[in-house]
């Protein structure tokens, strides 16, 4: 009554029967021909190409009753043969390592060995999965292979050769199986189609060799599936429905969409995908081998057997990585590959694909310098010959230059909220100091854009000439930022030992009394600390020396929220005592009258000042001045300095002078990744 | 009105008692006419869409008393109706949570994330070592992602070579996680989310309020599962003002607003079951994107607003590796407000 899946109904019975492993066979036969059969063979290799399967057939090769000794070519159909394929031959015993872990059944297995077969020439032991066996198992079986009886031989298969001790691997010998190439795997399917009667198309075989990925007992699967689902012979678009993978005609849409940067369309695709309840994951990594693929073609002048397409799938590919920049296709194909894996783990991989693809589509345009220099030396000439008028507007030079106008895309330039253009906000591997991280430890934010000076490569061009880069040979016009001579002094990032200009300050002080460290404080309403003193005007003058100090306290505060104590005037902070100063009644005095925080500052304080006590703590609220010495203020300083020498950078760049005087217009706007916009 | 326990919903009369996932059932009736059904089946798709219970309705066409000339269960026999009650001896249910092979032993192994070793041998054991003549049985295999790696490879040989008149589906919605020799044992059968009408449909049938059920529906992206989840009115309601204020505390741009709403909102949700963070989290991650579906057109805004909703992906990443949430969250609003 239960189906028998083709996987088995096909499940090869000789040597040759065997595609794709065919240097095993010959190794094999060479070794039989030789007479130098091993006692202990190890099968490696990915799932379902064909490791049981040789095992078996070596078992029969080696008890076959229709010759006098071991052959290469078993008859199949002898008492032995037929029992093995039947798995009831009683001198061949199959193993399943991941079930087969008990002490005793090992035991019994060792026992038994050195009687002689019942009726074949070898006892043949065959253990499948065999990285799967406990280390006493291994053991056990290591004497055994130490000193075999001649009579006994093993056969062990597995996917994971890196997890079988190497005492075991070092008595085997070692046959290595290989993921089959599409072409082989399509050979065999049509063979099966034609010999089970069912029809087909070259695509349908094509599509399900291609997502085989290279083993044949997953092809097989997947063609089971598919007869079983469909009716009549079966065809590209009814196989690839039955698998749940796009049609190729749908990857070349979306990749045309995002090349053409039109996220409506594209978003159209994800809907129609998501509708036809495809598997969004592989939607995503075929995605992504299309962009490979795409890549390729681009680069590569005779891509050859580099492109396993098709021949109508190779002309699409072709023609749509022709219309396309190289440096974009691999922009592209970088942010895809980190989108598959964010798809993979996303409970709504469908908003994933959305998202990705909306800032792929808008992704900022590149231009090749030298076109971009060739425009410029074009438009001098223009200007020079007194063809256009004063207004740069007037002969606005194709493509993304001014701004808005993107080339083909005909939207809006994006802004460059984001250097790179990826799957992620954050670029990934932006240098030292990773993603952004705003709320960091006291230490302002080193620009984090590359110091490489322009050298040939691309720019991208975005509003007002503010310029990212992407990871292949971009350059970044907007040069890098040194801090502004007015910034204060970089704090030791995340100093864990006091800084050496500490000592001096360093002193034992009295005995804080410890205020009860009870537990309950953080679920409990904030419960005070002792009142604190109140001043009505605080003269926070001698805090503008601390806030240096304050930082590398606050470098190692561990347990309590950063943002609030970055806003406190520090008006005292030494071994003996950290005094703070808040606006009475404000937000962060109230967090910060809480003794949690204030237990997490004293800590922080007794590691920065490496003493043996942690120092007393004290909060004092009263009016603050306008401008007040604190790190949030520091901070807030910094960046907007940090801002201005970008704008400078901007302003200043060659290729923006260069323009200018070309065109002899003037700077009005320019705006930063990161920047606000105006909607 | 609802009853005191939750009612069970619609009983399962065969395929046709499925809602929508017409694609899935198409395949297994018409792989089950032509007797190509495979012996062991991946049913993958997005959780609480029905896949149980159409591995449930498809062993009540294997064995119902009273087939339909199309195949389908009668819905009625004693057979159709113990499986529907999940009464019947020969139809297993295998899970982390649920183990009725385990019965006897209720002590803290079902705690555990995963299904071990040990229940996969005990099923070869005790229960697939014995098979009446005539019998069919059938293993389902709930959230099969939580089978461990050993207990997937103590699977692999049953799979293949099944016992005689014996079925496995191995029931996913992260069908990537299952080791990948296991899936290519298996025949893949997909389930799509289902269409907001059907989460209705479904909610009501479980007594749910119909106003309820429409916002429960809402963001439940398909899942009856977690409409059903959605579905509480408190909760529902506390989970929108969490958006609002979520959203408030970034409209403000205040760092004090940003840590006060991050700490009260961690707090409460430490106070609840399940993952509250998360959940409101993804609310959050959806209104980004709805809104930048909305804005398509506009390359900033909608660069902005997907570049924001990623964000909140990422957040919600780090979450799944124990980030403390306060801080998590916390850092996700201020850095939100810097994209822009
Ligand atoms: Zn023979
Ligand atoms: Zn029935």
């Amino acid at each position: 009554m239960s189906y028998l899946v083709l996987a088995r109904k096909w499940r090869p019975q000789t040597f040759t029967d065997l595609v794709g492993q065919e240097h095993v066979a010959q190794t094999l036969r060479n070794a039989f021909a030789q007479g130098r059969i091993a006692h202990a063979f190890l099968f490696t290799g990915p799932r379902g190409v064909g490791k049981t399967t040789i095992a078996r057939v070596l078992a029969k090769a080696l008890n076959c009753l229709s010759s006098s000794g071991p052959t290469v070519e078993p008859c199949g159909t002898c008492s032995a043969c037929e029992e093995i394929t039947r798995s009831s031959d009683v001198d061949v015993r199959e193993i399943d390592g991941a079930t087969w872990t008990k002490v005793e059944s090992i035991r019994e297995l060792q026992e038994s060995l050195p009687y002689l077969p019942a009726r074949d020439r070898f006892k043949i032991v065959i253990i499948d999965e065999v990285h799967m066996l406990s280390n006493s198992a291994f053991n056990a079986l290591l004497k055994t292979l130490e000193e075999p009886p001649p009579h006994v031989k093993f056969v062990f298969a597995t996917t994971e050769a890196h997890k079988v001790p190497i005492t075991i691997l070092s008595r085997c010998q070692r046959y290595d199986f290989k993921l089959l190439p599409a072409q082989k795997i399509r050979a065999r399917i049509e063979h099966i189609l034609k010999a089970e009667g069912v029809g087909f198309d070259d695509a349908a075989v094509s599509l399900v060799a291609r997502e085989a990925a290279g083993s044949m007992r997953d092809a097989l699967s997947l063609l089971d599936q598919v007869i079983a689902g469909s009716t009549g012979a079966l065809s590209g678009p009814d196989v690839a429905r039955l698998l749940g993978v796009a049609d190729r005609q749908v990857l070349y849409d979306l990749a045309r969409a995002v090349l053409a940067a039109d996220p409506t369309k594209a978003l159209s695709i994800v809907q129609q995908v998501t509708d036809q309840g495809y598997d969004l994951h592989a939607f995503a990594r075929d995605f992504l081998s299309l962009w490979r693929d795409l890549v390729v073609a681009r680069i590569v002048h005779e891509p050859g057997s580099m492109l396993d397409l098709a021949d109508e799938e190779r002309a699409d590919v072709l023609a749509i990585a022709k219309s396309a920049d190289a440096a974009d296709l691999e922009r592209l194909f970088l942010a895809w590959s980190r989108t598959v894996d964010d798809v993979a783990r996303a409970r709504e991989p469908r908003w994933v694909l959305e998202m990705a693809l909306v800032r792929l589509a808008h992704r900022p345009a590149l231009v090749p310098v030298d076109e971009l220099i060739a425009r410029l030396v074009d438009l001098e000439r223009k200007l020079g010959s007194g063809s256009a008028g004063s207004d740069p507007k007037a002969a606005p030079p194709r493509g993304g230059f001014t701004g808005p106008q993107r080339p083909g895309g005909g939207s809006t330039s994006t802004s460059a909220a984001n250097p790179h253009p990826t799957a992620h906000p954050a670029p990934h591997g932006a240098g030292p100091n990773g993603p952004n991280v705003p709320r960091a430890s006291a230490q302002p934010t080193a620009p984090t854009q590359s110091s490489a000076p322009p050298a040939p490569g691309r720019f991208e061009v975005v509003r007002g000439g503010v310029v990212g880069a992407t990871a292949a040979a971009m350059v970044t016009p907007v040069a890098p930022v040194a801090a502004p001579a007015s910034a204060p002094p970089a704090p030791t990032p995340s100093a864990p030992p006091a800084p050496k200009w500490l000592e001096n300050v360093r002193a034992r002080g009295n005995q804080p009394q410890r205020p009860s460290t009870d537990e309950s404080a953080n679920n409990a309403a904030p419960e005070p600390a002792p009142p604190p003193p109140r001043v009505d005007l605080l003269d926070v003058r001698p805090a503008e020396a601390n806030v240096d100090v304050w930082a590398s306290v606050l470098a190692v505060l561990e347990g309590a929220p950063l943002a609030i104590l970055e806003q406190g005037v520090p008006l005292e902070v030494s071994a003996k005592k950290v005094s703070l100063a808040f606006e009475a009644n404000s937000f962060y005095a109230r967090k910060v009258s809480a003794t949690d925080v204030q237990e997490a500052v004293r800590r922080a304080a007794q590691k920065a000042f490496a003493t043996d006590e942690p120092p007393v703590f004290e909060l004092v609220t009263g009016a603050l001045p306008e401008k007040v010495p604190t790190i949030a203020h520091r901070k807030e300083l910094q960046r907007q300095a940090e801002r201005a020498a970008k704008i400078e950078a901007a302003r200043t760049h060659p290729f923006v002078k260069r323009f200018l005087s070309l065109v002899g217009g003037d700077v009005r706007k320019i705006e930063l990744p990161g920047d606000i916009p105006n909607t | 009105m609802a009853e005191p326990e939750q009612p069970k919903g619609d009983p399962i009369q065969g395929l046709r008692s499925v809602r929508a996932q017409s694609a899935a059932k198409e395949f297994l009736q018409h792989a089950l006419s032509g007797g190509r059904l495979s012996t062991a089946l991946l049913f993958e798709g997005p959780d609480g869409v029905g896949k149980e219970r159409c591995a449930r309705a498809l062993a009540q066409c294997s064995l119902c008393l009273a087939k339909q000339p199309d195949g389908d269960a009668c819905g009625r026999c004693a057979i159709c109706r113990a499986i529907d009650a999940q009464k019947y001896p020969d139809v297993i249910t295998l899970a982390r949570t649920l183990d009725v092979l385990t019965q006897q032993e209720q002590t803290g192994a079902d705690l555990k994330s995963e299904i071990v070793v040990d229940k996969i041998r005990e099923l070869q054991r005790e229960r697939l070592s014995y098979m009446p003549h005539g019998a069919i049985r059938w293993v389902i295999v709930r959230d099969a992602h939580e089978l461990n790696a050993n207990a997937s490879n103590a699977l692999l040989k049953t799979l293949e070579e099944p016992p005689a008149n014996t079925h496995f589906v191995l029931a996913t919605h992260r069908p990537s996680e299952l080791l990948v020799t296991v899936r290519s044992r298996c025949q893949r059968v997909r389930f799509a989310t289902l269409p907001e009408s059907d989460v209705i449909a479904i909610l009501a049938s479980r007594g749910v309020e119909a106003a309820l059920a429409k916002e429960a529906a809402k963001w439940a992206e398909g899942s009856a599962g977690r409409a059903l989840a959605m579905a509480d009115p408190e909760l529902l309601a506390s989970r929108k003002s969490w958006l609002e204020r979520l959203l408030a505390a970034l409209r403000a741009g205040k760092p004090g607003a940003v840590v006060e709403v991050s700490e009260a909102f961690s707090k409460e949700a430490a106070a609840k079951e399940g993952d509250e963070v998360l959940v409101v989290l993804e609310m959050l991650e959806r209104y980004f994107r709805d809104e930048a579906i909305a804005a398509a057109t506009d390359a900033r805004k909608s660069t902005v607003l997907a570049a924001r909703s990623q964000l909140v992906r990422q957040t919600i990443a780090s979450l799944d590796s124990n980030l403390k949430a306060q801080m998590a969250v916390e850092s996700m609003l201020v850095r939100l407000r810097d994209v822009r």
